[in-house]
């Protein structure tokens, strides 16, 4: 049985324009102890699906799915209360951005012992031991000197290693960490992905990994899933999705890496942008971008098709070669 | 294939719907408007002069009371003078003040506060420093101050309240200013070789505006109140004057008995005050992106 | 710490000098000569006012007068009262206690009121508790408190006959003065019917003085929780599982709380100068009504010399604010 599964996932916002939908029937699964790779670019929904998730969207937003359980437990028809025993407990996540997400009027060594107390009744004399293994644990040297500093005494990196002490504290089953490394230099960048993969290793939880970054997805992920417009629209192992790419978003993604452009005279982007909330096609949501085309594309909505292994959602996936098959049945 | 662009609004259009989507605001430019309309047909929408005196109606209350008369709609004072003509009358009084303390306040302000951006050195330390000074003191006491040197009356008193709200649009000008100076049009500009008043003016200010317009409305709000209250002490306007704070202070004896002498200037500052508060609000949360939800 | 202490004391000094400046200014931009002023209305000799001239110091040069003024200001002379012959430090150190009690109280009616409001109606954003909060927000600021307590006297002193209509305590009372605080004297006093006699004098001062600031103390902690819930470290309090009540109060408050107290501790300028108006029409036997009263009295040395010790007052509280901020927000402190 699958860790986390969701299923039909909607999350929309009222805006002054409309109604937006950030996270537009998004499938997702991840299985005890593997690394799951979400990637996307900016606005593709990637970060919003697994706010939802933790139940952490705020005011104006609503979410409604077909299915959301963690370990089996429906978490859309759980009490706030309820929510609250399973969020910072079983399901943890770490941010994007470690400079602004801890709270600078306290401590970190504080904030820890915050997040140990609200799931754990440890007394008092061991809640100093546990923070500074947890601290010992995700690389800070010196522990125990730091646990009076504050966050905007140490660097972005240290930041990062503090929240995700944070949020292994009480052994969570689902680590999700939203591009946990974006907003920090690359040599930190490094460090911060080999903790996580590490942690995820030698405690048997499972890693959701939300990133745009596709070195990162080769490196460290089990899976992939891709994401598009607020949309999943491709699934599939890792190696046989750099080998096979079976969405055209996903052929354009590997394609557009500079890795891969060797010996080309230009690299390849994407032309277009990802639309917004005015300008919404009614049939694929690719379909104005992509190269593949056709006159269905325009008009109907694809839905997921199993190709072997991997899901995508078009109406003529790609085949082993990078040429679409034939039209998938009306 | 480019994906289609939405029209995006006019600049002007997307800050009136802004400003519009705020109901305190609408009300607030509402009222403004009916006040000016009021203030300006005075001559012809107030039933009597405001200080002529009918000696057989002392103290008549308002005509939905026993004792009221029809003439006088909302009562009279002490001294027979017509409540409803003296408040409208006291409506254009009011915005005049308002008005001419706020515009005086804001060029004075303004130019000391650019000229501290633009000077820097000892000008801009000796500037703050006398904001900083003035700003220590509560703003009612040293506006007392500078009537009791100056002398009670309406001039002096919205002299006092000028120098009193002085240091707001200083400061605001100047950190306004500071900070579009850090940027790399205004450096474009020297280099091309504009003068510096002609900078001042022509370039910068215009970005600083959007604070400026706020606390302009607010100060309109802040002068009719501060003038009000220096009346109420005596130190503003003199009777006859129809000045609302004035009518106030002559009516302090009379409260248990003709409780109209008291309630309708001081709900006509409030109502004004209140317009121009609103205004000002709904101004600054249109004008400012931050706010957007 | 100290550094930051010691940094901002130095700020103070010119702000300070400015204020005497001014304070010294002022009987000298008086109408009549500073000698007349202090005579009074019985007027004076020529040859007399030549000899007191000189006598004190007039016919010296005016920065070398300032000099001195300073000088005696740091001797701790602030003038003598043209009409009771007591020394302006006297008469103030006699009523400030009043303006403090009052002051006391209705800045604390405002934090108790004002800050849970101002919590409620941000966690319940767009609600219509929200907006009418906002609405009396911007009524109570809105309002000149002398209309206001006109008002106030009128319904709950005459139609309702609830609460007194002046002074501190019924004149069946006697209490010695012992803090000058008359809850803290009644109390020790022992005297029952002198407290409740005290409170309900106090009640509707308070809450008339205690409008502006509960209006601006609402708003302010309003407008500094919204900005400070969308923050990301809320998002991760929220994601440690802690329950709502602990995010606002623990997380949220402890920040937003900073604008907010900087608020308070600045609004004490505008609470002296409501008090002004107030102590008028309560006749609160405090400062503010002193102060007004020496203006009619043309009482010169006492408007000098009490509104600098008033401005000194409002420096001192700044720095006390600077202080707490610099306490509060770890981010500033070194």
């Amino acid at each position: 049985m699958a860790l986390l599964e969701i299923r039909n996932l909607v999350v929309e916002f009222a805006t002054s324009r409309g109604r937006f939908r950030a996270v537009d029937g998004v499938d997702m699964t991840v299985e005890q102890g593997e690394i799951l790779c979400v990637v996307g670019e900016s606005g593709s929904g990637k970060s919003v699906s697994m706010l939802a998730a933790m139940g952490l969207i705020p005011f104006p937003g609503r979410v409604t799915a077909d299915a959301l359980s963690f370990d089996g437990t429906d978490l859309l028809s759980l009490t706030p209360r309820q929510r609250r025993r399973l969020v910072g407990r079983d399901m943890a996540m770490v941010f994007q951005e470690p400079m602004s997400s801890l709270n600078p009027c306290y401590p970190i060594g504080w904030q820890i012992a915050e997040a140990l107390r609200a799931h754990q009744a440890v007394p008092r004399r061991e809640v100093r031991e546990r923070v500074i293994e947890l601290l010992r644990q995700v690389g800070i040297p010196a522990p125990a000197s730091r646990l009076g500093a504050f966050p905007h005494q140490l660097s972005g990196g240290m930041n990062q290693r503090v929240m995700i002490a944070m949020a292994i504290s009480c052994n969570p089953r689902l680590l999700i960490a939203d591009e946990p490394t974006t907003a920090l230099d690359v040599t930190i960048q490094k460090q911060i992905l080999d903790l996580l993969v590490e942690l995820q290793r030698e405690r048997g939880m499972a890693l959701a990994l939300i990133t745009h970054d596709m070195g990162v997805v080769a490196e460290t992920a089990h899976r992939v899933q891709v994401m598009y417009a607020g949309q999943m629209v491709e699934e599939q192992a890792t190696d046989d999705l750099f080998a096979t790419p079976r969405h055209p978003y996903t052929a354009a993604l590997l394609d557009a890496l500079p890795e891969r452009a060797m010996g080309r005279d230009r690299l390849p982007t994407i032309p277009g942008m990802v639309p917004g909330i005015e300008d919404r096609p009614s049939g694929c949501l690719f379909s104005p971008r992509c190269r593949f085309a056709f006159d269905r594309c325009a008009r109907e909505k694809p839905r997921l098709v199993a190709i072997g292994e991997a899901r995508a959602r078009c109406l003529t996936p790609l085949t082993a070669s990078g040429q679409p098959a034939a039209p998938v049945p009306v | 294939m480019s994906a289609s662009v939405s029209a995006t609004p006019g600049r002007a259009g997307a800050l009136w719907r802004s400003f519009a989507e705020n109901r305190g605001a609408v009300i607030g430019l509402g009222l403004m408007i009916v006040l000016v309309v009021v203030a300006a047909l005075a001559d012809v929408v107030a039933p009597h002069s405001p200080i002529e005196q009918f000696r057989e109606n002392f103290l008549t209350p308002p005509f939905w009371m026993a004792g009221g008369e029809r003439a006088f709609l909302l009562g009279t004072d002490d001294v027979g003078r017509d409540m409803l003509s003296r408040l409208i009358y006291g409506a254009r009084l009011s915005l005049l003040i308002g008005f001419s303390v706020a515009s005086l306040a804001l060029v004075v302000g303004t130019s000391l506060g650019l000229l501290a951006a633009f000077a820097g050195g000892v000008v801009d330390v000796i500037i703050m420093r006398v904001m900083d000074v003035l700003l220590v003191f509560p703003s009612l006491l040293l506006a007392i101050v500078i009537v009791a040197i100056l002398g009670p009356g309406l001039f002096n008193a919205m002299l006092a309240v000028v120098v009193v709200t002085l240091p707001g649009y200083t400061r605001l000008s100047r950190a306004s200013a500071l900070s579009e100076l850090a940027r790399d049009y205004v450096t474009a500009s020297r280099s091309a070789g504009a003068g510096a008043v002609r900078l001042m003016f022509e370039t910068v200010l215009p970005n600083c505006l959007a604070p400026l317009i706020v606390q302009v409305s607010l100060g309109f709000a802040a002068a009719i109140l501060d003038a009000a209250a220096l009346g109420f002490l005596g130190l503003g306007a003199q009777p006859p004057t129809p000045e609302w704070g004035t009518m106030l202070a002559g009516a302090l004896q009379y409260y248990q008995r003709a409780w109209w002498v008291l309630t309708f200037p001081g709900l006509s500052i409030l109502i004004t005050v209140l317009a121009f508060n609103l205004l000002g609000d709904g101004l600054r949360d249109a004008l400012d992106p931050k706010l957007k939800r | 710490m100290l550094v930051f202490l010691l940094r901002r004391i130095g700020l103070i000094i010119p702000t300070f000098i400015g204020v005497t400046l001014l304070s010294f200014m002022l009987i000298h931009l008086v109408p009549g000569d500073p000698i007349e002023v202090r005579a009074g209305e019985h007027g004076i000799a020529p040859e007399r006012l030549a000899e007191l001239r000189h006598q004190f110091g007039l016919d010296q040069p005016l920065w070398k007068q300032f000099v001195d003024y300073e000088v005696q200001l740091l001797h701790g002379d602030l003038g003598t009262s043209v009409s009771t012959h007591e020394t302006v430090w006297n008469e103030f150190t006699t009523l400030f206690p009043a303006t403090l009690e009052l002051g006391l109280c209705a800045i604390s009616f405002a934090v108790i009121v004002g800050l849970p409001l101002g919590v409620i109606a941000a966690t319940r954003r767009g609600s219509g508790f929200d907006y009418g909060l906002m609405g009396l927000s911007v009524t109570g600021a809105s309002m000149p408190i002398f209309w206001w307590g006109l008002m106030v006297i009128l319904v709950f002193s005459v139609a309702l006959g609830w609460t007194p209509v002046s002074g501190r305590i019924s004149d069946l009372y006697y209490i010695e003065p012992w803090s000058g605080f008359m809850l803290i004297d009644c109390w020790f006093a022992d005297d029952a019917g002198a407290c409740t006699s005290a409170v309900s004098h106090l009640i509707l001062p308070t809450i008339v003085l205690g409008t502006i600031p509960l209006a601006t103390i609402a708003r302010m902690t309003r407008s500094a929780m919204l900005e400070v819930l969308n923050e990301d470290y809320i998002r991760t309090a929220r994601a440690k599982g802690l329950s709502v009540r602990r995010v606002v109060i623990v997380h949220a408050l402890r920040n937003a709380l900073i604008p907010v107290v900087t608020v308070i501790g600045l609004s004490v300028s505008a609470l002296l100068g409501g008090a002004i108006l107030t102590e008028t029409i309560f006749s609160w036997p405090g400062v503010g009504h002193w102060l007004v009263e020496s203006i009619q009295r043309r009482d010169y040395p006492v408007l000098q010399g009490g509104t600098l010790l008033v401005a000194t007052l409002v420096i001192l509280v700044n720095l006390g604010v600077d202080l707490t901020y610099g306490f509060l927000n770890p981010r500033i402190r070194r």
